[in-house]
């Protein structure tokens, strides 16, 4: 497609320029296109019945009166937001009965990935609930693989005592029951807007960031195969029943 | 647009009588009459639900196409999902039956069935332009796409309508 097929394209139904006309005369491509758009008629305008207009203007005006006040989409990203960070934060303090942190990692690489998670925490929701900057929901996704060998390569290496399942079902267990309220609220955010798996994504993956947080903070075992595991896996799992539940509740608004 | 967001009924009210006609259209086109009510419907409720999701940079029009595109490709998701679990394969979707049905023997009916033949995007793209009259920076930002992705599927939609359109073409 040329520019000046382009040009062509832009001025359909329209009286064609002299130059345009030329090219249009010429080009093969513009003349199947220019065919194709004279050969559609327009179509008699499909009327909804009187009765269907009316109860449909009267629903949505009852919606209307009910809620008067609209909210910005950012108050529901505050909101999720706050309901993760609110589980990290309880989820870690819950469980630093024998010291706050445990991870016997350098500290830079525990502060370093708690930092990380953290942000994921908070920002993952803005970046779902936002109605326009798709990117934000695109360099989650591929922040994803990257912050998984972060952690599964980032630990102190030091094996499970007590046996390789026996050791890591706790941590599996503590990142679900972790993730159940963040996940659930998530849910019901992302009904409020038309199912798109990227922005299902992004806000799964800052629900299941919440154990992810504290496990970062309280897991003494730090050989990768355990945080690949027990960590990593679990986490990758709730993403994908999120984005799995999400695509089968109704939504209650189809707005992008 | 600013005075409905502050929940001016009247201002829903203005908005509705000018665009609840062309939005069923562009419904009925998708997915037949039957359903469209009920689109049509899902589209103005999301409208009032949805609009502090609305930008204050965006236009109007390309939004409000753009939820009742989203109620649209929503109804045809789970009716394949649907009838796959019922039936373990992809039948002939009837919602594409039931639109045929609307519109008249003849012209219509064959540009309709040569639009069903074409992929979704493009599809979408010569609807939204041909029949509502949306340019195509609206259409782009309707869609989520760059305007430029938008031509280059509405040109090769309409040169690929071009060919299915054939035996009509010759006739006339």
């Amino acid at each position: 497609m040329t520019e000046s097929c382009g040009k062509v394209l832009e001025q359909l139904g329209a009286e064609l320029g002299p130059e345009l006309a030329e090219h249009a005369r010429t080009c093969e491509h513009c003349q199947r296109v220019l065919g194709a758009y004279r050969t559609m008629p327009d179509a008699p305008p499909a009327q909804l019945s009187p009765r269907a207009v009316d109860a449909i203007r009267a629903q949505a005006v009852a919606e209307l009166s009910n809620h008067p006040r609209a909210r910005p989409w950012w108050w529901q990203a505050l909101l999720l937001s706050a309901v993760n960070l609110g589980f990290a934060l309880v989820g870690a303090l819950a469980m630093g009965k024998h010291g706050l942190v445990l991870n016997a990692a350098p500290v830079f690489a525990v502060a370093g990935l708690a930092v990380l998670l953290g942000s994921v925490i908070l920002l993952a929701p803005f970046a779902s609930s936002d109605p326009g900057h798709r990117w934000t929901r695109t360099a989650f996704l591929v922040s994803v693989p990257l912050l998984a060998a972060a952690i599964t390569f980032g630990g102190s290496g030091s094996s499970s005592a007590p046996g390789f399942v026996r050791g890591g079902l706790p941590c599996a267990v503590t990142e679900v029951v972790l993730w159940i309220i963040p996940g659930f609220v998530a849910l019901w955010a992302l009904r409020g807007s038309a199912f798109q798996p990227r922005r299902a994504a992004a806000a799964a993956i800052g629900s299941s960031a919440v154990g992810l947080f504290v496990l970062e903070l309280h897991c003494s075992i730090g050989d990768p195969e355990h945080l690949f595991v027990f960590h990593v896996a679990p986490s990758l799992l709730l993403i994908a029943l999120l984005i799995g539940i999400r695509s089968r509740i109704p939504s209650r608004s189809f707005a992008p | 647009m600013a005075s409905f967001c502050q929940g001016d009924a009247q201002a829903f009210d203005a908005l509705f009588a000018r665009y609840q006609r062309p939005v069923y259209a562009f419904l009925v086109r998708l997915v037949g009459p039957r359903t469209a009510e009920d689109l049509t419907q899902a589209t103005f409720l999301s409208v009032v639900r949805a609009r502090g999701r609305f930008r204050k940079d965006a236009r109007f029009r390309p939004w409000l196409y753009a939820i009742a595109t989203n109620a649209a490709r929503d109804f045809l998701r789970r009716s394949k999902a649907e009838r796959l679990t019922a039936q373990g394969d992809a039948p002939a979707d009837p919602a594409a039956e039931d639109t045929a049905a609307a519109f008249d023997p003849g012209l219509q009916q064959a540009v309709h069935q040569a639009l069903q033949q074409l992929p979704e995007g493009q599809r979408l793209a010569i609807t939204l332009h041909r029949f509502q009259n949306l340019s195509f920076a609206e259409i782009a930002e309707a869609l989520d796409l760059t305007e430029s992705a938008v031509k280059v599927r509405a040109h090769r939609g309409y040169e690929r309508l071009r060919d299915l359109l054939r035996a009509v073409w010759e006739e006339k």
